[in-house]
């Protein structure tokens, strides 16, 4: 019986094992790598012969003198994030699937599909020109409403508002197909049922709708709660100035400037574990929640 | 390619059946018979006529040896058809000239070198001969994995040879560990980053205001350039002096402005008792401040400024909305040459830093020793280095350098193939081509021009009948341009404050400049952008007690130990 069924699929198993050979050699084996993180690493040593220090990379991360600040605007950014990041797209993927003409569905959706697919290097370039207190578009908007022009990238409190606004904006339309994708897969046969059970489209929504969608949600929340470190290096690096270090220096950009530029790749090291530690202890917390009150489970 | 070329080979033996080996000796693999003939002798200057077996330093090997190495290229470096980094001008001649056969072990992209031979020192598979920046080659140093180069450049080096690695001191000093040369000392180069003042020339004149020769000329210029309409469209939207978010680097370079206070920013001093301090944490520094905090409020720098880095504080400045800026002696080129092709009225003209007191101010530079070409310990020639110096050297820097075909031709930079090309330059730096092209251009000769030289010359007699797009060309090495002023202040006058630091970063900074660059940044931005001009001195405070008064310590043992 089961020898049977080995025999049928050992094509298909055959498959995998390239796939399974790379995830190991390139996403288990540098777990080794780790080690350094409890290292004093010296790249003439090693990681074989660099003198353990145990904690020591760790601690001296905490010892830093802004190391609180920066781990605060971390989180504030990266929560921020992730609501509006789960929110807007579900919202616009629900509005999209109420309109009627397909052909402006499209249009729609590709146009906001774009910003993904541009670099936060470029979109940095066009955010400093288009939120110019000067002579930017934002602001001659609001000029028009009598609003005083508003300094977003250079005012420490407006600085993490833009930083999400802007994100949200660059990736909303990605988000937005997932979700859309979830809504093909409702059986229209509830639609139906629902017409006739004299259902509008507002309780069609409510009832059907949304709840067909959870499961997705669900996923993406639990996936999205582990980057509760991740602030988005690339953007604020692109975007972020000594004058808004206050609000905006997250733990990535401490890193880079500590890590990479002065070369401590033991201290990069141990901050990227704890970060990935923090993500580990998140998502499982985040999936058990989901399991033990939404009945929802992934494996 | 390695294996196409034995078969190449295998082929021809069995198809002639012949012994005629000659054509695969050059793998160097077999010498059975033919190497018997010695190639014609290169010239040799000193002659060896005693018996004894001396050292001939010019000798070729033979059979040819093999060096293995690595590389790095990215998009500048073009390369004739059929050439590539591992074969050009530049290898053929070490194999036709020196008997010497440069394998490169890999090659990648400039951005990834680092990288990678961070890697390869990890993995232990160091090649014979290759580069390093200053934290490597300090951990190499202390682990002696490198050769003493010493006593080879004694025993090796050309006369020419020697003079360029004497010709830095605190390049020499930078490549010396424990008493030993252990790398060819890079170039020593500290006009090439100085600041000077840019101003706008024409706006002076419109104005009727004088050149800047002191500080306070200066901030009446900077007040008149925002005030005084110079771009006469009616509207207050000038800026007197441009700056950026990094405040400080090539362009534009607030550094400069600080000076004509005698401030330095990031650079190591002396002081009076004649120990090494920062030049951010000094009392003068809050003055430069100061008075940038004032000419920020009265709008005489841009209000944006600080988001800006120095690409988009430039857009502003060849709108021709910025009257004046600090920057190294290649704003000509950029940002400038964009204003004057812009503009056919823009003129620019370059100034030393103008002092705010009685004495000369100096410009403040700083050279960074980061590449280090060195020898692993135990290679099996570590005398070749110092022979393809010598060639290189003797291609590109002596009486008979051969530019045309080693330097740059067409378009294509073959000096950027050669290794050890960062000892690229004479000692006295792009000061000797301007003196030279200055005074052929005076001549009308160019005919002692090197092919480098006449480029520039060429493009001056262009700018010089009417083509305005070679511009930055003639204000860089032409009259009046920015090696005139170096040369007539920095070098002549000796005004230049060198940062006495020029070390591999000591433990502190690896550990702690990250943190002190964020706070003087975030400090001086804040303090010029309004914040209250005595956390200046809390500021100068919390440097110390973050690590400042640690690294302080460090570098001036190093000082100590240096002398």
């Amino acid at each position: 019986m089961f020898r049977a069924r080995f025999k049928r699929q050992l094509p298909l198993h055959l498959m995998v094992v390239p796939s399974f050979l790379l995830v190991l050699v390139f996403s288990y084996g540098p777990i080794g790598g780790l080690v350094i993180a409890f290292q004093k690493f010296s790249i003439v040593k090693g990681m074989f012969d660099s003198e353990f220090v145990g904690l020591a990379n760790f601690e001296y991360m905490f010892a830093l003198p802004d190391i609180w600040l920066v781990i605060r605007n971390t989180v504030v950014i990266a929560g921020m994030k992730i609501v509006a990041g789960l929110a807007v797209p579900i919202v616009v993927a629900l509005l999209l699937n109420e309109l009627r003409a397909r052909v402006f569905k499209r249009w729609i959706q590709t146009l906001i599909y774009l910003p993904h697919f541009l670099s936060w290097i470029i979109l940095g370039g066009i955010l400093i020109d288009i939120l110019s207190p000067s002579g930017g578009i934002v602001n001659q908007l609001l000029g028009v409403f009598g609003i005083e022009p508003i300094y977003f990238l250079g005012s420490t409190s407006w600085f993490p508002g833009v930083v999400v606004i802007s994100d949200v904006w660059k990736e909303f339309g990605f988000s937005t197909i997932v979700y859309l994708a979830a809504l093909t897969g409702i059986n229209p046969a509830l639609y139906e049922a629902a017409v006739i059970d004299g259902a509008n489209r507002w309780k069609q929504t409510l009832h059907i709708t949304i709840p067909g969608m959870l499961p997705i949600v669900v996923l993406l929340a639990t996936l999205s709660l582990g980057n509760v470190l991740n602030a988005g290096f690339d953007q604020i690096f692109n975007l972020y100035s000594p004058q808004v270090y206050e609000t905006g220096d997250i733990i990535d950009t401490l890193v880079y400037r500590l890590g990479l530029e002065q070369a401590q790749y033991a201290l990069a090291t141990a901050v990227g574990l704890l970060k990935s530690v923090v993500s580990l202890v998140m998502i499982s917390g985040s999936y058990y929640l989901a399991y033990r009150y939404a009945n929802y489970r992934i494996f | 390619m390695n294996r196409k070329r034995r078969n190449t080979c295998a082929i021809a033996v069995i198809a002639t059946a012949l012994a005629l080996t000659t054509a695969c000796s050059n793998t160097g693999t077999t010498n059975n018979g033919p190497a018997a003939q010695p190639p014609a002798a290169e010239t040799n200057t000193n002659s060896p006529s005693t018996e004894t077996p001396v050292i001939d330093p010019n000798a070729k090997y033979d059979p040819p040896i093999e060096i293995s190495t690595v590389r790095y290229t990215d998009s500048s470096f073009r390369f004739p058809d059929g050439d590539s980094i591992d074969n050009n001008v530049w290898t053929r001649a070490y194999e036709s000239e020196l008997g010497i056969q440069v394998k490169n072990l890999w090659v990648v992209n400039g951005d990834q070198y680092n990288q990678k031979m961070n890697l390869s020192i990890a993995s232990k598979e160091l090649p014979d001969l290759f580069m390093v920046d200053a934290k490597q080659f300090r951990e190499l140093a202390e682990a002696g994995q490198l050769e003493d180069l010493t006593p080879l450049v004694e025993q090796y080096g050309s006369e020419l040879t020697k003079e360029m690695i004497e010709r830095g001191t605190n390049a020499k000093s930078a490549a010396t560990y424990d008493g030993k040369l252990l790398a060819i000392p890079p170039a020593e180069d500290y006009y090439g980053g100085a600041p000077l003042l840019w101003v706008r020339t024409d706006w002076l004149d419109k104005l009727n205001l004088p050149e800047p020769k002191t500080m306070d000329d200066l901030l009446t210029i900077a007040e008149a350039f925002t005030t005084g309409d110079p771009d006469g469209d009616g509207q207050n939207n000038s800026y007197g002096l441009a700056a950026s978010k990094d405040l400080i680097g090539g362009y534009p370079d607030l550094s400069g402005f600080m000076n004509g206070y005698h401030a330095y920013m990031n650079i190591w001093i002396k002081d009076e008792s004649g120990k090494l301090v920062n030049g951010s944490v000094q009392p003068e520094m809050k003055t430069a401040l100061g008075k940038l905090q004032e000419m920020y409020k009265s709008g005489q720098i841009d209000k944006e400024f600080g988001v800006k880095d120095g690409g988009k504080a430039a857009e502003l400045q060849t709108a021709g909305k910025v009257g004046m800026s600090f920057g190294a002696m290649w704003n000509p080129l950029w940002p400038l040459q964009d204003s004057v092709t812009n503009d056919p009225n823009a003129e620019w003209g370059a100034f030393p830093i103008p002092s705010a007191d009685g004495t000369p101010a100096s410009a403040q530079s700083k050279a960074d020793f980061n590449s280090f070409w060195v020898v692993k310990k135990g290679a099996a020639h570590p005398e070749a280095i110092i022979k393809l110096f010598n060639l290189y050297n003797d291609k590109i820097v002596s009486e008979q350098a051969d530019p045309a075909n080693f330097h740059s031709k067409d378009g294509f930079e073959y000096f950027k193939y050669a290794l050890l090309s960062n000892g690229f330059g004479t000692p006295q730096g792009l000061l000797s081509v301007h003196k030279n092209v200055i005074a052929a251009v005076a001549a009308e000769d160019p005919s002692g021009l090197v092919p480098e030289e006449k480029s520039y010359y060429d493009n001056i007699q262009l700018y010089l009948g009417g083509d305005r797009a070679q511009w930055g060309t003639n204000k860089v090495f032409g009259e009046n341009g920015s090696w005139a002023v170096i040369g007539a202040n920095y070098a002549d006058q000796n005004l230049l404050k060198k940062s006495e630091f020029y070390g591999a970063p000591t433990p502190g900074m690896t550990e702690k400049q990250a943190i002190l660059d964020k706070l003087v940044l975030e400090t001086f931005t804040k303090i010029i952008l309004g914040a209250p001009i005595d956390s200046f001195d809390s500021f100068v405070s919390d440097w110390h007690k973050l690590g400042g008064e640690q690294i302080t310590n460090e570098v001036n043992e190093w000082y100590a130990d240096k002398s």
